[in-house]
């Protein structure tokens, strides 16, 4: 019983159309589908975090969707963040503020932030750390990642103004 | 885990008895059970179809008499069972005991139950298991007196013992499970391991 | 961890989505997929069937119907957190959903879909329960109304025949003034609660206790409603010492054992969940009201 459907949507603002699975999650159409590996799998039972892409603007967790959902709509996912060579504000705030060490949580926190930030321009570390409740970092304890948060936030108000 | 359950029948120990280690005829009563083979020896192979909450669990497997005591009305019971779609496995020593109580009997039921696999350690299993194996026990109790002990008996009603609202059990056996249409029950505790048939 | 194999449709009305339900061999229902999907991921639940329902627009509805509100059942949690109706007219369902799972979750998951998997450690089946709540159930034998008390049939079984679907809920609204609170208890914001209480308050001119409701979540199948309690906040002033009493009573819930936490536990959790609770609802009223 491996029914096929034709899906057509947009990832990181390309038209993309293949015929998948059904039963194939949006993370593992991303992953081996279009070679979108930036998009990781922790626990591939929405708990982590790691999965997390953008959906039409809104976070997601990309295990929990099948593939045949996302038709129609409109994809974010890391690899779409920087412009060229160029970092995002939030990537780069990343950087400086030493908010990865093995990167694997990264691609997921990036998108949640960036719902974050779009929602919420200018937030306080409380919403920050509410925020995030919902992606696991193994590594840095967080701390690099809220900092990065709110200095991104920092930079993307004062380009405003 | 282990499991302590009791139900009362209208009819005295030795009748009970002999109708409760009458397997083939009891198996139907027990809520999704299908009794598939008698081997010799005390022994049936079968199968056993459990709804906990949205998962259908279907269970293969045997159970056969260890103990038997038929003066004592006495009988140890060992059930093993795998579940067909590779989520684990169940292992069972259910004893029971029948005790005179008033004019009927009261049927007591402790199993050690084991579970392996995804069965096991599905989410928050333990208190879900303990209720809906007090609602098989219910349901098993109700179909026994409606379909067995009011055939048997002359006098046709029976007013049930336990609780019930509960007066109309599903047809008995075949599968699926402990659907809505049912059972009105609120949950307590207990289970009767793989009574007599998975 | 990947699910198993299943036919897929994707209904565009509920008209259409009930006749698959009707016709099907074992349908279920894809809402937002929240807790379904890791279900099916870990292959407990592997139906033959699976109805997407995010299709339809009729709905995710959230409506204004005078003393009450009327929300589809398809109605993201997240719109419903962000809804200034919801917020003002009915605090208690915003402040439960701020515990339900976490952002990204929220972006999908639905109130219906909550409903229908009828979690025991599940937020909103309690505040629904605190409401007393109407679910609109449909199937292509027709409708039915089911009241949030009779919706519980046992664990993770609500009161829904294999050919039916929730469709809306219609929610009471109490007057404007009253207080609400939602606390839970778990290991991390998020996880699944062990315990928590849903209350609200509603003060009569003279500043008692007009009326209280309080369910608690985490400690049966379903939400459990604090009768007892209930009745002896009514015509009461409040305070810390009348909550603490009536909290007591929460102490008699059923209470569930697991690995995360005993019976006893949750019996004890729920007693203190219920004072907090009472407690915010109380400074609600105080702090948005302007009645003191």
């Amino acid at each position: 019983m491996t029914d096929l459907m034709t899906i057509s949507l947009t990832v990181n603002g390309d038209d993309v159309s293949r015929e998948v699975p059904v039963r194939m999650t949006l993370a593992d159409f991303l992953r081996h589908e279009l070679e979108l590996t930036g998009t990781h799998l922790g626990c591939e039972h929405g708990v982590c975090g790691a999965c997390t892409i953008l959906m039409n603007g809104r976070t997601a967790r990309s295990c929990l969707t099948l593939a045949v959902q996302a038709d129609g709509q409109s994809i974010e996912t890391i690899e779409g963040m920087a412009d060229g060579d160029d970092l995002s504000p939030l990537q780069q705030a990343f950087i400086d503020q030493h908010g990865l060490q093995c990167g694997f949580c990264t691609p997921g926190m990036l998108a949640t932030i960036t719902e974050l930030l779009n929602t919420i321009p200018d937030p306080t570390e409380q919403e920050v750390r509410e925020w995030l409740s919902g992606n696991a970092c193994r590594c840095t304890g967080y701390q690099g990642i809220v900092d990065a948060a709110l200095a991104a936030a920092k930079t993307l108000q004062e380009k405003v103004s | 885990m282990r499991l302590e359950n009791s139900f009362d029948v209208p009819v005295a120990p030795a009748e009970a008895w002999r109708i409760l280690t009458d397997v083939e005829r009891v198996a139907p009563c027990v809520p999704g059970a299908r009794l598939t083979e008698v081997l010799d020896d005390d022994a049936y192979k079968g199968t056993m179809q459990v709804k906990l909450g949205p998962v259908s669990l279907a269970f293969d497997g045997k159970a056969q008499f260890v103990e038997r005591d038929d003066d004592a009305h006495t009988a140890k019971l060992r059930a093993n069972g795998r579940e067909t779609r590779n989520r684990g496995t169940a292992d069972a020593d259910v004893s029971f005991a029948l005790e005179p109580q008033g004019d009927g009997t009261l049927v007591r039921i402790e199993t050690e139950l084991q579970l392996s696999g995804p069965v096991a350690q599905y989410g928050r299993s333990q208190g879900v298991i303990l209720s809906v194996s007090e609602e098989m026990i219910d349901r098993f109790a109700a179909a026994l007196k409606k379909d067995i002990l009011a055939a048997d008996s002359s006098a046709a009603s029976e007013a049930p013992a336990t609780s019930a609202a509960t007066d109309t059990p599903p047809p008995p056996a075949s599968g699926v499970s402990i659907g809505f249409g049912a059972v009105m029950r609120m949950i307590r505790r207990f289970f009767a391991g793989l009574f007599g048939k998975a | 961890m990947k699910p198993p194999p299943f036919s897929y449709h994707r209904p565009d009305s509920v008209d259409e989505a009930l006749g698959l339900l009707a016709t099907l061999d074992d349908p279920k229902i894809l809402a937002g997929g929240q807790s379904l999907m890791p279900m099916m991921n870990f292959r407990y639940v592997m139906p033959a069937n699976l109805i997407d329902i995010n299709r339809i627009e009729d709905l995710s509805r959230i409506e204004d119907a005078g003393d009450t509100l009327r929300i589809g059942a398809m109605a993201r949690q997240r719109d419903l957190e962000f809804s200034d109706l919801v917020k003002a007219r009915c605090p208690l369902l915003h402040a439960a959903l701020l515990n339900v799972g976490h952002v990204q979750t929220r972006n999908r998951g639905t109130i219906g879909g909550s409903l229908s998997h009828l979690d025991p450690a599940a937020e909103l089946p309690a505040a629904l329960m605190a409401l007393d709540a109407t679910m609109h159930v449909g199937s292509k034998r027709g409708t039915r109304d089911v009241a949030i008390a009779d919706w519980a049939m046992g664990y993770m079984t609500p009161n829904l025949e294999m050919d039916e679907m929730l469709t809306a809920i219609t929610i009471p609204v109490w007057p404007e003034g009253h207080g609400a609170g939602f606390v839970e208890f778990a290991r991390r914001h998020g996880d699944f609660a062990m315990a928590g209480t849903a209350a609200m308050l509603a003060l009569s001119p003279d500043r008692t206790i007009e009326r209280a409701a309080l369910a608690v979540t985490g400690v049966d199948v379903g939400p459990v409603r604090l009768h007892e309690a209930e009745a002896m906040l009514t015509g009461q002033t409040p305070s810390d010492t009348l909550f603490a009493d009536a909290a007591q009573s929460a102490g008699a819930v059923p209470g569930l054992d697991d690995v995360h936490a005993s019976k006893e536990y949750r019996r004890k959790l729920a007693i203190v969940m219920t004072k907090r609770a009472l407690a915010q609802a109380h400074a609600q009223i105080q702090g948005g009201g302007g009645d003191d």
